[in-house]
């Protein structure tokens, strides 16, 4: 295989208040086309993790690569290009609730498209268009000119990978997609990350709270305990042993189908 | 679990020592509140007292230096010796964090007296009477005039009653003038108070510069708004000499202030979501504030805004009565002459006026929220 | 079945239900609104009419375009037909404002159009159409004259030659007639952009053959708004509402700077020669803090307790009195019987008023029949402050929590356990928050009121301020600030930890 796509060498991220070590020295490299899982408690540095890769949260040392392009480097325009290849999804969806549908599904183009058109809400036809056909992908054409708060929280979450689908990621982080959801929606959105993955080429880096959908769509998994990595392989190779020592003693497999 | 023990021994005495000092800034608030009280208490009754028996009240019959001290030294022994007042209002105040931080404090209420047996409970009470019959003295309440002066007062209801309707073309004239001045403040403070307001956001406050903007106009909009409008009207009738425009700009001063407190603190209050979202597809800081901030605001700010213009609207009738113009003018020349049917018609038209602004409001505001 | 023989008032009962039917508190409200706001236009047209009238005639300020009586008459008939027609074609303010939409329209359909009406609707839109087509006509039409002026040395090129006497040199004139040429192209685009977007909101598209007749049309036959619109939907500032906002708004801002007589010029000018009184002002003068007034007799100290403690005690006396008050002005407490529906109307009515009229309005009444002083500041803080206090209180008794007083009904509590264990517990915090909160606004009216002999801290600043002691006047506004500031502080904290 190729040179990895991601590269995270020794990243630590400490919170000034309170001293909270969120990142306690992190490697791990991604290759392209991987759907690798985040599995971890709350509070275990999931979230920072994702954030540090976009740089919405700045890591306190190490580096990041993405193609071989230092992101904890970049500043200004350039930082703004390599965001522009990382989708991103939302536990809760972070859609403006009192926007329509297309034109949250627009602002994923707002790194593309020109910037004094858009100040006016223009986006050029082009953009438009590949609006709908997202829609498309995720079904919910119909729904263009509603306001977002409108939709039901599956929906709203599938508005979110239409905005990450319009900025066409090499990367697509998702920061527990389906904690918010119930079951059966949570798989159908994770059926649509995994078509992304799959039909696209989009690598994915997931984080889930549950070892079950960990187990189904992953490709490879990455738990991370108290912000270090705990363990790392393949689905099949956590037992219950390990399990335990990822989850603590005390806890118990939920099969989430 | 943590490999470092001296790191760990690091963090617990930090952490005590922050417990620590928030123990002794609740200790020291509590005393400041003792002795403030024990003074006011004092100074209180020796005006009732010294108005009771000689008919001039005297705030201090010793020197202040001695009731000063007197009490701190007060306020010191009954720190330590039970729950005081200052303890009571300091807890209230501080809530679940003071009690976590020094729950000696909390704690010395460990029996559980009914609050009108304990010495803290009495004193306010006191406190309480003593206030009572100081406010009455000193804003000489005094019935007998209200009950000399019912027949003028009856006299002066019945011509309130029936307005005059000559003057009616007047009135209506100058309320749309005064309509109009409000809106006018309204609409000239809007973009003012936006810019403002994004200054005065502390969640958007970054680096010294944005720092040093946010406190400054806090401060700006805090000292403003502490000034009534009446007093800002006089200073523009100086400035400007008595008529519509005076009026405008004290009710537009005044609502810049205003709609900037009301709007940065929406600022302050939305879901740092969207913003994340924006910036996590490459977003410029512009194109952040107006894909996700700027729809989140909208209607909150719309909202405020008719609020204010509601208040200016009642405002400006008052502000006439100063020289700002519209129909608080024409009240003030009839109430100087004493003509009141023409005041009774003047009015008519000022509560007709601010009554359906408030409901249309109301009305809007409700459903914009 | 007998017909039997009805009387007057029976009938008008007939007639108020039909219209109570046929006209919803929602539509009515949205009615009066619409109307409203069609009248301030109008009012507006008149003004800017005599405005412009006396501008061009140059005649005296207080002159009037003498318009006939019923022209009034005829106005205000005229904006209610407008109003209904406005509700009629699309969602007006007044429906957007109360929120109904046409779907709410199709299920309860309130036709106050005949079907002639088309007709006139017609003709309308036809001529608009015209007026457009005119507006886009325009810019040849200048174009043509101004060609014809190059070719001839008249024509517009006639304007920049009267301004300037002689064309002088050759590059002059060539400026001129670039900067006419440049105008006139951007007049013209301005024109056909307008043109077009006029005609395109008149006409959109192939669907229905005659416009606005199609939208009444639409809007009173089909039954949801899902098939009025396919497509996306119109930018608020294109929907008929939005645009008719627009224009309040730009007419309002037009008309109130002519009313407010704004002249930022004099702001500007006095600015300077009142350099010397600015000046006085920022440098106040606290000698009189504790010192007594020689002419007031009183100390600036006094002043600001008095003023303190007048809200203090208006506002304990207002709760006093608002507490039993807020109770008859709960709807959900007293309108079980006509009785109780009379006294919760009479209620409301007085916190309606009492809330109208400022304080210092009834501090002016209250000092001319009970003579200057604090106590009649005090009164006049007290009748609003019940006013006002007793409308929140009795808004939060509407709103409590239905749960807990079914509870102590069905325990078989009786009507004062209801109030007392169901009604108290839930309101004591919110009272407390509003009364705070009342406090804090009397404080800060009570320092003004002694501006019309309510006593306080005003009395010093209405005489300092008489008196030019423009030094005396910085130093009672720096107290006022303060003291109000500290009260607006605490108070905040406060209510913060109550509710």
């Amino acid at each position: 295989m190729a040179a990895p796509q991601l590269v995270v060498e020794h990243v630590t991220k400490v919170y000034e208040r309170g001293d909270v070590h969120a990142l306690r020295d992190v490697s791990l490299t991604v290759n392209r086309g991987e759907f690798l899982v985040l599995i971890g408690l709350s509070g275990s540095g999931k979230s920072t993790l994702l954030r540090c890769i976009n740089r919405l949260i700045e890591p306190t040392s190490g580096r990041i690569l993405l193609d071989g392009v230092d992101v904890t480097q970049a500043k200004g325009a350039e930082l703004r290009r390599i965001r522009r290849k990382i989708g991103m999804v939302f536990q809760h969806f972070n859609l403006v609730k009192r926007s329509s549908v297309l034109r949250n599904v627009l602002a994923g183009r707002l790194g593309y498209a020109p910037s004094m058109p858009t100040l006016i809400g223009r986006f050029p036809r082009e953009d438009v268009e590949r609006a709908h056909q997202s829609l498309e992908t995720v079904g919910l054409v119909e729904k263009m000119y509603t306001r977002a708060d409108q939709l039901s929280g599956g929906q709203q979450q599938r508005v979110g990978i239409a905005r990450a689908l319009m900025q066409e990621p090499e990367l697509i982080l998702a920061d527990e997609p389906v904690s918010a959801l119930d079951p059966a929606t949570a798989n159908s959105i994770l059926q649509y990350l995994e078509q992304m993955n799959r039909e696209r080429g989009a690598t994915v880096i997931c984080a889930l709270h549950f070892l079950s959908l960990a187990r189904r769509y992953g490709t490879r998994i990455i738990a991370l305990k108290d912000g270090a990595v705990v363990f790392e392989g393949l689905p099949r190779e956590i037992d219950n042993a390990r399990f335990k020592e990822i989850y603590g003693e005390d806890a118990e497999e939920v099969e989430v189908r | 679990m943590s490999k470092n023990p001296a790191g760990r021994r690091f963090r617990k005495t930090v952490r005590w020592g922050a417990a620590l000092a928030k123990r002794g800034a609740a200790r020291s608030a509590i005393f400041l509140v003792d002795a403030t009280f024990l003074a006011y208490l004092f100074v209180m009754t020796s005006y009732v007292v010294s108005r009771m028996v000689s008919g001039v009240g005297a705030y201090l019959p010793i020197r202040g230096e001695y009731v000063v001290l007197g009490a701190i030294v007060a306020a010191i022994a009954w720190g330590f010796l039970g729950t005081s007042v200052g303890e009571k209002v300091i807890l209230f105040l501080s809530g679940a964090s003071l009690r976590k931080a020094a729950p000696d404090l909390a704690g010395s209420v460990t029996q559980r007296r009914r609050w009108y047996k304990t010495v803290w409970g009495l004193s306010v009470v006191l406190a309480a009477i003593v206030t009572l019959a100081a406010a009455t003295l000193i804003t000489q309440v005094d019935f007998s005039r209200l009950v000399d002066s019912l027949a003028d007062t009856w006299k002066m209801i019945r011509r309130l009653v029936r307005p005059d309707a000559e003057i009616l073309g007047e009135v209506v004239m100058l309320t749309i003038v005064t309509v109009f001045m409000a809106l006018m403040a309204t609409l000239l403070a809007i973009p003012v108070a936006v810019v403002l307001s994004f200054l005065a956001a502390r969640n958007l406050a970054r680096g010294p510069v944005g720092r040093t903007a946010y406190v400054i106009v806090r401060a700006a909009a805090s000292i403003v708004r502490s000034i009534e409008p009446m007093i800002w009207a006089i200073v523009f009738v100086i400035w400007v000499r008595m008529g519509p425009f005076a009026g405008t700009l004290a009710l537009f001063v005044c609502s810049i202030a205003d709609l900037t407190k009301l709007y940065s603190e929406q600022l302050e209050s939305i879901d740092p979501g969207p913003a994340e979202a924006i910036t996590a597809v490459g977003g410029r800081r512009l194109q952040v504030l107006l894909y996700s901030i700027v729809p989140q605001i909208i209607n909150p700010y719309l909202s405020f805004t008719l609020y204010r213009w509601d208040i200016n609207v009642r405002m400006g009738t008052v502000i006439g009565m100063v020289g700002g113009g519209g129909i608080g003018m024409l009240l003030m020349q009839y109430v100087r002459v004493l003509a009141w049917e023409q005041v009774g018609m003047c009015l008519l038209a000022i509560i007709l006026v601010v009554w359906s602004i408030d409901t249309l409001s109301a009305r809007l505001r409700a459903r914009l929220s | 079945m007998t017909r039997r023989p009805r009387s007057l008032s029976t009938r008008l009962a007939a007639a108020w239900t039909a219209l109570r039917f046929r006209l919803p508190k929602d539509r009515a409200a949205a009615l009066a609104a619409d109307w409203g706001l069609l009248l301030l236009l109008s009012y507006c047209t008149y003004y800017l009419i005599n405005y412009w009238y006396r501008a061009l005639n140059n005649v005296s300020p207080v002159y009037r375009v003498p318009f006939p009586d019923y022209a009034y008459v005829v106005a205000a008939a005229a904006t209610l037909f407008l109003a209904i027609l406005w509700e009629n074609l699309g969602t007006s303010i007044g429906w957007k404002s109360v929120g109904l939409n046409h779907a709410d329209r199709a299920n309860q359909p309130l036709r106050f159009l005949p079907r002639t009406a088309h007709f006139a609707l017609d003709l309308a839109s036809w001529s608009l159409t015209a007026i457009a087509a005119a507006l886009a006509l325009a810019p040849l039409a200048g174009l043509g004259t101004l060609l014809y002026g190059i070719v001839s040395g008249s024509g517009i090129m006639v304007v920049p030659s009267i301004v300037l006497g002689p064309l002088g040199p050759w590059y002059v004139a060539l400026g001129w007639t670039m900067a006419v040429v440049l105008a006139l192209v951007a007049f013209g685009y301005a024109c056909w952009w307008t043109a077009r977007a006029l005609l395109g909101w008149l006409w959109p598209g192939r669907r229905g053959t005659t416009p606005w007749a199609d939208r009444v049309v639409r809007s009173q036959v089909c039954k949801s708004a899902d098939v009025v619109c396919s497509g996306p939907p119109r930018p608020w500032w294109r929907t008929s509402w939005g645009l008719m906002t627009l224009l309040l708004v730009g007419v309002g801002v037009y008309v109130g700077w002519l009313t407010a007589q704004v002249n930022l010029a004099t702001l500007i000018r006095r600015a300077s020669s009142t350099g010397d009184y600015w000046q006085k002002l920022v440098t106040p003068d606290f000698k009189y803090f504790l010192v007594p007034e020689p002419d007031l007799h009183d100390t600036m100290l006094n002043g600001i307790i008095q003023t303190i403690f007048m809200a203090l005690l208006a506002t304990l006396l207002g709760f006093v009195f608002a507490l039993p008050f807020s109770f008859l002005g709960a709807r959900n407490m007293v309108t079980k019987n006509r009785l109780g529906w009379g006294v919760y109307t009479v209620t409301r009515a007085f916190f309606n008023i009492g809330r109208s009229i400022e304080p210092f309005v009834m501090a002016v009444l209250f000092a001319t029949t009970l003579g200057y002083g604090p106590f009649a500041g005090c009164l006049a803080l007290l009748v609003h402050t019940v006013a006002a206090l007793g409308k929140l209180y009795s808004e939060q008794i509407e709103a409590i929590d239905p749960g807990p007083v079914e509870a102590i009904t069905a325990c078989g509590g009786g009507r004062t356990q209801i109030l007392r264990y169901g009604v108290v517990p839930q309101v004591v915090p919110p009272f407390l928050a509003f009364t705070l909160y009342r406090w804090d606004i009397n404080v800060r009216m009570a320092t003004i009121i002694g501006m019309v002999g309510g006593g306080g801290i005003g009395r010093f600043f209405n005489y300092f301020k008489n008196e030019l002691r423009w030094h005396e006047v910085g130093a009672v506004i720096v107290i006022i600030a303060i003291v109000v500031w500290i009260m607006d502080y605490i108070s905040g904290r406060v209510r913060e930890r109550i509710t």
